[in-house]
């Protein structure tokens, strides 16, 4: 009561978070959580079809998060702490996955390594089968396989230098430096990546669409009950079981490995003398990364082609007309763009927002922002997508059709990240920088312009690449939502594919891309500087 | 504390603005439509329907899935927006139906064009105004370098997919994931006569099987980029494809074949619901016929119109017994034994 | 004649552009207590990273003993270091931290646990053992950090700044601790840090460096008494710097003119030509202060009080005399001079060093 009186636009804006907070999460959550009835629960649950699937997501998603943290964690190595030559190309080609709009990546992978594949079939002569949960694995751990390096990156460079120093001078070397120092004190931020690859590969649903085959897992169970069976309470039941463990890997990477952090200066990027890396065990790095590069190139590539060929797979004419027809077409490129734009730059300014204040301050309803804030991160967007459609298309929120439907899912949706990465960098810029700036004379204008903003710029930026990133390529959040003024790309992506347009949306696909990649380039442009996109 | 007014600002701004955006526009008279149908079919219906009567047809939502248009229209439900959900097979409309997300409806033009009233919906609710059937298709170059030099005749009727040439070279379609899977497994149950020679069918089949994809038509793009040889799917889909894709793969009506009725409805409680009856009786017109037939490869239900090269007359079709009411009855039983069978 | 048992010759380092060693070259004798002393970026730390074998000198030799150590890796050196942050391993406990390197090294257990109680005994931290690094004060992290380099018997003890995160008491106590220790084992050790009393408290031999160079290098009463020039003569301590010219030498000594008054300066810097501008270096403990009255004194210079300090055990003054602003401090006082009064400082004769003249500012 008393901030009320004393800071009236603190509790307005604490008001605005909370009431936002209830409306935009909160509430269409509980639309889709009381949709089914209980018998759908048992039914769901007792069918063995679906008790398998949990059982594969499980398998899948262990299996995944093993491999691309593993994996990404030696590419992180390399790059931060190696002398292997190309570390910046390596580093350049492993933020491609990140960018992977549904179906036509995962159709990439097909076309490389089918039964028919480039690379299996015609220039290896082997016929696999790619189809199953080996297929899966393999594209999942590529998939994914950046977003643990990048966390991984940031962790390794944030370790104190002279702890290795100091272990190099007591006498470990090498393998053994790595064993009893460097692992140890950076594997708090490899269980972090790791379980945020976990939350991500249990979601995700594009990629085991094209290529589970008949392995199922409950993201494309939960996407086929609409699609196969027009079953919203089945569908809304099998996301609920998503977002359960996905909650709970969130919970215990929030409160548990968070916490057993070494690492205290996060995002200080220290000046460390590269040693000499064993010459056998630089090639060996060397290795992986040159193979992980150009087998993410490969896929893009094949990607590409595909925009660029008659017949994708069957017919390689070259052909511009699939490109001239998808830009003389674009009404869903300019609303991808200008939605993603909008709803990044909002979870930014709304994750971040609530970050300053939940650390800044002690206030009634502090735990339920913290709390609701990072719910998001583990809802599967079919999960979203069914609640809003079933919120905002009648009063009091009528958002029906319109541009504010798209964006406020995409923004609410990624609100998580930008949220994490706020509070980490709050927690660590002493509040007594901006009272040392007001004893100094400066007003709260000032302040804010000249000590709050520099600090914050880089966490709102990486909040809002990575909600941008994460709007711009989703399907299965919009797809309960769009109409035909509100459509985005990847909805009509789908829709080319199912009419047997693969150039089309290969070329649209690509465009997405392209779009995607120059607002990176122009945001590190405007920075000067690396974003941080995943911290833990 | 003023800086943190800022930052509340800029949220509002934002917030504001997509407000602002959200403002529904009321117009004259018009229609708004979910199709699952192509593009180019439901762009064109729309043009024809406001060419004929001056009412607009506004394309709300267009999109392949009809089990998605189905669901958009139940989670919209207590504040509908679309008049008709146009396409997908009868049985996404039958279940709407049987939600009370429909308007009965039964359009005269049916009597006066003497359509068949079999094709209609028993209790009303929607109008069947196209006819599927499935196909067989087959990847024409893996056919000629791996099973022609055999002696083998390219596959033509169902039982050819039984042939153990064909061992791990089919796709076929999961019931559990689709509903137009579980028409095609309905088709072999009602072509044999009986539950048992359909299963037993799906038992002989399932050791040639490569995938059951999770989509009716996920066979279509696997056969063309040679990851299987063989496979089914719905005939329309598939022609349609494989024209506008150039897919290398050749597209077979077996005898004694599934079809699926292809529905309209109106949505109780449509905004426009004068308009929509007039589009439903719009779709049963030969101008819809040849416009669907045309870009969509679908049979229009009523005779004489004009179908696109490659399309066998409907009449050329030999299609199996269907009995719908007995498909409709028995989705959970016969999905339960098809998993039991293939153990998906 | 003292054993050699560090030698540097030559060593050149740049990072990029910036030379951060210039053609260093030392001789560090066995058992002795060595510092680097110099403000930041004098290239201090460099050096004694290069020793420890973190970076590796672009030209020039290093010698431990009579081993060539540039090709020695850093974690077969046993040149162990104290860092200035202690860089314990939060992911250990203290008696992990400490036993880290002997552990390495694969020693038997039993020696390890002998080895331990023996130094946690030396730093009286053997209740500490079972703690983790975030648990424990400063002084005491400090203490560990020391016992880890200790126990590993090094052939080199390297303190980078060990002191600069603890308060001045603490510091003080640590210090003389860190010295007598320093004796008893006989280590040869070297300090790296920008405080020149601790410096001059704690070394046989101190290094000064400037620039990337060692500017002087001697026992801290040379370097006090007689700076090899007035870089070195400031940095320790405060000192007085005025321009003269030698006049003549005598028997009694070097006569040197400052603005038409003359000093006697009693050591003989004959290397010096008469007419030579130098340099007095005056440190303002040696000064005497008295009030003037009547005549000129002998090797006196007049002057009034600008201000002063009261100190305790001695009241330091602001003198204006010969233009420019003097320091003196005057221990037992038994008056106060406030500020005005006209005074004469009486320099020392014997305390009087000169520098060669013409450079400094």
């Amino acid at each position: 009561m008393s901030t009320r009186v004393r800071e009236p636009v603190l509790f307005l804006v604490i008001g605005v978070l909370i009431a936002s907070l209830m409306v935009f999460v909160v509430y269409p959550s509980i639309q889709v959580f009381l949709y089914p009835s209980g018998t759908d629960f048992i039914k769901i649950l007792m069918n063995p079809r679906y008790q398998r699937s949990i059982l594969n997501s499980l398998y899948i998603v262990v299996l995944s998060t093993l491999s691309a943290t593993f994996l990404g964690f030696i590419y992180a190595y390399a790059i931060t702490r190696t002398d292997i030559p190309f570390r910046k190309f390596f580093k350049g080609i492993s933020l491609l996955p990140l960018f992977s709009p549904p179906f036509m990546v995962a159709f990439s992978y097909i076309m490389l390594f089918g039964k028919n594949g480039l690379i299996t079939s015609k220039l290896l002569g082997l016929q696999v089968n790619i189809f199953g949960w080996h297929g899966l694995w393999f594209a999942q751990t590529v998939a994914f396989l950046p977003v643990a390096s990048l966390v991984m990156e940031g962790v390794l460079q944030s370790i104190p230098p002279s702890l290795e120093y100091a272990g190099r001078n007591l006498g470990a070397s090498g393998f053994t430096l790595f064993r009893t120092i460097t692992f140890p004190l950076a594997r708090p931020g490899v269980a972090g990546a790791a379980l945020l690859v976990a939350i991500q590969v249990l979601a995700d649903f594009g990629n085991p669409i094209m290529i589970s085959g008949d392995f199922s897992v409950v993201a494309t169970e939960a996407w086929m009950r609409v699609e196969g069976w027009a079953d919203i309470a089945g569908a809304a039941v099998l996301s609920l079981l998503l977002l359960v463990p996905s909650f709970l890997i969130f919970l215990f990477q929030r409160y548990w490995v968070s916490r057993r952090s070494y690492v205290t200066i996060t995002g200080k990027i220290t000046q460390i003398d590269i040693q000499k890396t064993g010459t056998w065990i630089r090639w060996v790095l060397f290795l992986i990364c040159f193979s992980l590069s150009l087998l993410i190139i490969l896929v893009y590539l094949a990607l590409f082609m595909g925009a660029f060929v008659e017949g994708w797979g069957f017919n390689w004419t070259p052909t511009l007309r699939y490109v001239q027809e998808i830009l003389s077409r674009s009404p869903e490129l300019t609303n991808s763009l200008l939605f993603s734009i909008f709803a990044g730059a909002g979870s930014a300014v709304f994750s971040i927002t609530a970050a300053y204040i939940v650390s800044r301050k002690r206030f009634f309803g502090r735990r339920f922002i913290d709390f609701t804030c990072i719910l998001p991160a583990a809802l599967p967007g079919i999960f979203l997508g069914l609640g809003y459609s079933i919120s905002y298309t009648k009063p009091p929120f009528d958002l029906y059709g319109t541009a504010a439907i798209v964006v406020l899912a995409l923004m609410f949706w990624n609100i998580a990240m930008g949220y994490q990465t706020g509070i980490g960098v709050f927690q660590q810029i002493s509040p007594s920088l901006s009272e040392a700036a007001s004893n100094l004379g400066a007003g709260s204008l000032r302040i804010f312009r000249e000590i709050e903003i520099p600090l914050i710029k880089g966490p709102f930026f990486s909040a809002f690449i990575v909600s941008f990133i994460r709007a711009i390529t989703t399907l299965s959040v919009v797809v309960f939502i769009v109409t035909q003024k509100n459509v985005v790309t990847t909805f009509s992506i789908m829709n080319l594919v199912s009419d047997g347009f693969y150039g089309k949306a290969a070329a649209l696909t690509c465009t997405l891309l392209i779009i995607a990649f120059g607002l990176l380039g122009i945001t590190k442009l405007v920075l000067g500087k690396n974003v941080v996109l995943f911290k833990v | 504390m003023k800086r943190v007014g800022f930052l509340v600002l800029a949220m509002l701004l934002i917030l504001g603005g997509v407000f602002a955006a959200g403002k529904t526009e009321k117009g004259p008279q018009k229609v708004v439509i979910y199709a699952a149908l192509d593009e180019k079919t439901t762009k064109e219906l729309a043009a024809a329907f406001k060419e004929k009567t001056g009412i607009d047809a506004e394309v709300a939502l267009q999109i392949e899935q009809a089990g998605t248009v189905a669901a958009r229209i139940k989670t919209e439900a207590s504040n509908p927006r679309a008049d008709v959900f146009i396409g997908g097979n009868s049985n996404f409309h039958s279940e709407l139906a049987a939600g009370g997300f429909l308007e009965k409806y039964t359009s005269p033009v049916v009597k006066e064009a003497g359509i068949d009233p079999k094709l209609m919906d028993p209790d009303g609710y929607w109008t069947g105004w196209y006819l599927g059937a499935l196909c067989l298709l087959y990847n024409e170059k893996l056919y000629n370098e791996k099973v022609k030099p055999l002696g083998i005749a390219p596959p033509s009727t169902w039982d050819d997919l039984l042939n153990p040439v064909y061992k791990g070279q089919v796709i076929a379609s999961n019931p559990a994931t689709t509903g137009g899977a579980y028409l095609m497994m309905a088709a072999q149950i009602f072509r044999l006569g009986s539950e048992e020679a359909g299963f037993e069918y799906i038992r002989k089949l399932h050791p040639n099987v490569a995938q059951y994809t999770k989509g009716a038509n996920g066979s279509i793009p696997l056969v063309a980029q040679g990851e299987a040889m063989v496979g089914f799917a719905w005939g329309h889909d598939t022609l349609k494809q494989k024209i506008q894709g150039n897919l290398p793969i050749v597209v077979v009506f077996p005898k004694d074949t599934g079809f699926e009725i292809g529905a309209a409805s109106i949505v109780k409680g449509a905004p426009n619901l004068e308009a929509a009856k007039k589009f439903i009786d719009f779709l049963l017109s030969p101008t819809a016929g040849t416009i669907n037939a045309r870009n969509g490869y679908r049979y229009p239900v009523r005779s004489g119109v004009e179908l696109p090269p490659g399309v066998p007359p409907f009449e050329q079709l030999k299609l199996a017994p269907w009995d719908l009411k007995k498909a409709a009855d028995n989705v959970d039983k016969w999905k339960k034994k098809w998993a039991e069978i293939t153990g998906m | 004649m003292e054993t050699i048992h560090l030698r540097i010759q030559d060593v050149c380092k740049s990072f990029g552009n910036l030379r951060v060693l210039n053609h260093v070259s030392l001789d560090v004798p066995q058992g002795s207590f060595t510092t680097f002393l110099g403000p930041s970026g004098c290239g201090k730390t460099t050096l004694l990273r290069t020793i420890a074998g973190f970076y590796t000198p672009d030209s020039g030799e290093i010698y431990l003993g009579n081993r060539f150590m540039n090709t020695v890796p850093s974690h077969l050196r046993n040149a162990i270091m104290v860092f200035q942050d202690y860089a314990l391993f939060p992911h250990m406990t203290i008696e992990e931290n400490i036993t880290y390197g002997l552990r390495i090294r694969k020693m038997p257990k039993d020696q390890i646990q002998a080895r331990l109680e023996r130094t946690v005994g030396y730093l009286g931290i053997g209740n500490l053992l079972d703690r983790m690094p975030g648990q424990i004060s400063g002084g005491q992290q400090q203490r560990v950090a020391l016992a880890r380099a200790l126990i590993m018997e090094p052939e080199l003890l390297l303190l980078d700044e060990p002191l600069s995160n603890l308060d001045a008491k603490l510091r003080i106590n640590i210090r003389a601790e860190l010295r007598q220790l320093q004796q008893r084992l006989k280590i040869t050790t070297i300090y790296v840090t920008h405080d020149q009393a601790e410096a001059l408290a704690l070394s046989d031999r101190i290094a000064v460096m400037n620039e990337g160079k060692i500017v002087h290098y001697g026992t801290p009463q040379e370097l006090y008494y007689h700076p090899a020039d007035p870089f070195v003569a400031s940095f320790i301590g405060k000192v007085n710097l005025i321009r003269g010219r030698v006049t003549q030498h005598t028997l009694e000594g070097t006569w040197v003119d400052v603005q038409n008054i003359t000093l006697l300066v009693k050591n003989h810097f004959t290397y010096l030509q008469p007419q030579a501008e130098v340099i007095l270096c005056v440190r303002p403990e040696t000064v005497r202060i008295v009030r003037a009255s009547g005549d000129r004194e002998e090797n006196a210079i007049p002057g009034y009080v600008t201000n002063f300090i009261f100190e305790g055990a001695t009241i330091r003054y602001w003198v204006n005399a010969l233009d420019q602003e003097w320091v003196v401090d005057v221990f037992d006082p038994a008056e106060v001079l406030p500020p005005d009064t006209k005074v004469f400082l009486r320099l020392k004769p014997e305390r009087i060093h000169l520098l060669p003249g013409g450079s400094q500012k």
